[in-house]
């Protein structure tokens, strides 16, 4: 067989895999927003360091939340923990390992919520140097968040996650049309066919360099 | 007169026909690529756009530079950012998301573009950067100067796009210079670097890295050009001439200068004795050339009594004692730490994966998009393969290693140069050690990554290369094509 072939070969089989992994991705539905505590992200409310323990009371969760994405960014970001009670009694726990990055942290909760509850969250951090911002908006001191029992100045922003019902497939449209919004894009949500035909033509060009060169 | 125009006509000609057909098609796919993340990213959600983008509005409608390191922007620019409600601490939904809402913006974007043109003089962390790229930049603003801000962005992030087919090329270029025993070598390193996410998601945006990393490129190109035919005139002035307009783009360049230099310096050693003397001048005249912007920014800042070296006279003078504990700072941002030396964040964070590999593999936005933790697992294992297929490679070729020993030195000096750099300005900068250092500082070392690459390919000897060869280009590609519906799902999910 000489290199030719095998390039041909490798790279057939290389596309099928991804072509594999692609639809695999595709028809898997992301989790949905199903509501928020509609507070604002406007600056850090606090440096969320070792030894804190943030709770946020007042939490109205929406039957079916199995996450929650608080508003906590990082560069780096350490392990965080939560609890979710109700008077006292803990109805669901999450965790997160460090080295997460982002402007906003997914926290799975164990077992999802079954029914709608007013919950407080406690988030806790593991003793790493590794620093994290809590980030929200002023409210007043009976409603904010507290701090090793202290309120701070505000509340952080958190929004529910439900299990989608809607593979990524099923809602490309949806994506499509989003993709045309906020961007100078005259053609609207039909930008993903040139986006489509520029990158298989990149994929084409590149097929043939490969199998020419070889 | 027109004889001249004529014969540098014929020369450039005659230089465009002597590039391989497969380094165009190699441009040709990091140029595409780089467009479609240009379509994808949402305005100004690439690090440091927006203040890029206000130094060209202040260019080119005013003719001067800015001068405040502020972020008030103009008008026009504080209205799309607070529209689109785009800050660093955004979640991931919250941006426009009807026809009516996106309607209404337009309307206001008209109604500002409508109001006078007066320019940006505050332009944010791009205030301190020299102006060849902003200048370039000019150009689609210009063109597009009748239309909204999101028009004139688009045109420029498409014309920032072309850069990255200038980095492809010359890559595919340094690799066929470097390793001329193989015809796959280049074709895979070219087309890897192509496929390249953060290379396409950098200069689909704009940013002065774009140009930065075409300059480093064409850099390595020069410099492997030259170590294999010799130091001229000509070769030297253009290496200069490199040099020059790379310190121009960006102030990340200064950490290859002291490379360029010392190749310089190396290529003209390596004339025949008989030879030597005639050969020093070239050096002369290459090194001039080069360290020309470095005098003025010098003169500049002596006559408008501002620090003589600037950013590194400011740097110098918090210096205590010796600059040990900067290099050791530095060692810990790209390595693991050694035996007596303090680990980085206190050991929480392994910076060589964390900061720097999974940087690479994909972090976009302002860096606060990432695959899930498994996929940089996978990333990892594929990248020890490609180092141990590399260094087998290498210690397989190691006669050629040795012979070429002050090439491969010159291309570690830049290197270094470039790392010094990065690990200074964040020891000096950050204020605390992690500082917001992000893997695209390394990019300007592409052309070196990509001969790694190639390397790696030729592990398996000839028989297995095809295959390897194809395979990292496979890779890029899926890496590619993810990283583009990671973005995606962030923002438009």
């Amino acid at each position: 067989m000489n290199s030719r072939t095998k390039a041909a070969i490798t790279l057939a089989a290389g596309l099928l895999v991804i072509a594999a992994a692609l639809l695999a991705v595709l028809l898997q539905a992301p989790r949905k927003v199903t509501g928020s505590n509609e507070i604002a992200t406007v600056g850090e409310l606090v440096s969320f360091r070792p030894q804190m323990t943030l709770c946020q009371g007042d939490e109205l969760l929406p039957a079916s939340t199995e996450a929650v994405r608080l508003s906590v960014a990082a560069y780096i970001g350490p392990a965080i923990s939560i609890t979710v009670s109700h008077g006292g009694q803990t109805l669901a726990v999450g965790s997160r390992g460090r080295g997460w990055v982002s402007s906003s942290l997914t926290l799975a909760l164990r077992p999802a919520l079954k029914a709608p509850s007013e919950v407080t969250f406690c988030l806790r951090r593991d003793h790493t140097r590794l620093v994290a911002g809590v980030l929200g908006n002023a409210t007043s001191v009976a409603r904010a968040a507290t701090v090793n029992a202290t309120p701070l100045a505000g509340r952080m922003r958190v929004e529910y996650l439900a299990a989608g019902d809607k593979s990524w497939l099923s809602l490309a449209h949806h994506v499509a049309r989003r993709m045309g919004l906020g961007h100078d894009s005259p053609s609207g949500g039909w930008i993903v066919v040139p986006l489509a035909v520029l990158m298989l033509s990149a994929l084409a060009l590149a097929g043939w360099l490969i199998v020419r060169t070889e | 007169m027109k004889r001249t125009a004529r014969r540098v006509w014929t020369v450039v000609v005659r230089t465009l026909r002597a590039v391989p057909r497969a380094a165009w098609v190699c441009a040709a796919i990091a140029i595409i690529n780089a467009f479609c993340w240009a379509l994808i990213l949402p305005p100004f959600q690439v690090p440091d756009e927006p203040s890029h983008f206000a130094y060209v509005k202040q260019l080119a409608e005013t003719g001067t530079l800015p001068t405040s390191h502020e972020k008030e922007f103009a008008r026009e620019e504080n209205l799309v950012l607070d529209e689109l409600r785009e800050s660093p601490f955004m979640p991931p939904t919250g941006t426009i998301s009807s026809r009516a809402e996106h309607q209404r913006f337009e309307a206001a974007l008209g109604e500002a573009a409508e109001e006078a043109r007066e320019g940006s003089p505050a332009a944010g962390v791009a205030t301190s950067q020299p102006p060849f790229y902003y200048a370039l930049e000019a150009i689609p603003y210009l063109v597009g100067y009748d239309g909204n801000l999101l028009t004139r962005l688009e045109l420029m992030r498409l014309f920032s796009a072309l850069f990255a087919g200038i980095t492809a090329m010359f890559v595919f270029l340094f690799v066929r210079e470097a390793l001329p025993a193989t015809r796959i070598a280049p074709t895979a390193a070219g087309l890897s670097i192509a496929f390249a996410p953060l290379l396409g998601f950098m200069s689909g945006s704009v940013n002065p890295d774009s140009l930065l990393f075409a300059m480093s490129a064409l850099l390595f190109w020069s410099l492997a050009f030259t170590f294999r035919r010799g130091l001229n005139y000509q070769r030297a002035v253009l290496i200069g001439v490199i040099t020059a307009l790379g310190l121009l783009t960006k102030l990340n360049f200064a950490g290859m200068l002291p490379g360029a230099i010392v190749g310089l310096a190396v290529l003209a050693t390596r004339a025949p004795y008989s030879l030597r003397r005639p050969a020093y001048r070239p050096f002369a005249i290459g090194a001039g050339i080069a360290v020309v912007p470095a005098v003025i920014y010098v003169f500049i800042n002596l006559v408008t009594n501002k620090p003589t070296l600037g950013a590194v006279t400011t740097a110098t003078r918090l210096v205590h004692g010796s600059l040990f504990p900067a290099i050791e700072a530095t060692w810990r941002l790209f390595l693991p730490h050694l035996p007596g030396m303090k680990a980085y964040a206190g050991g929480s964070v392994f910076a060589t994966r964390e900061i720097w590999f999974n940087g690479f593999v994909g972090q976009y936005g302002w860096v606060e998009t990432a695959f899930p933790a498994w996929v940089y697992t996978i990333a990892l294992w594929i990248g020890i393969a490609l180092v141990v297929g590399c260094v087998w490679t290498l210690v397989t070729l190691r006669r050629t290693v040795l012979r070429r020993a002050a090439e491969l030195a010159v291309y570690a000096v830049v290197a270094i140069g470039l790392v010094l750099l990065i690990g200074f300005a964040a020891f000096f900068g950050g204020g605390h050690e992690q500082s917001y250092t992000q893997a695209r500082y390394l990019l300007p070392l592409l052309a070196l990554f990509a001969a790694g690459l190639a390397l790696a390919a030729r592990a398996g000897g000839k028989r297995w290369e095809a295959v390897l060869g194809t395979s990292i280009v496979l890779a890029l590609f899926a890496d590619d094509i993810f990283s583009q519906l990671l973005v995606i799902a962030r923002f438009y999910g």
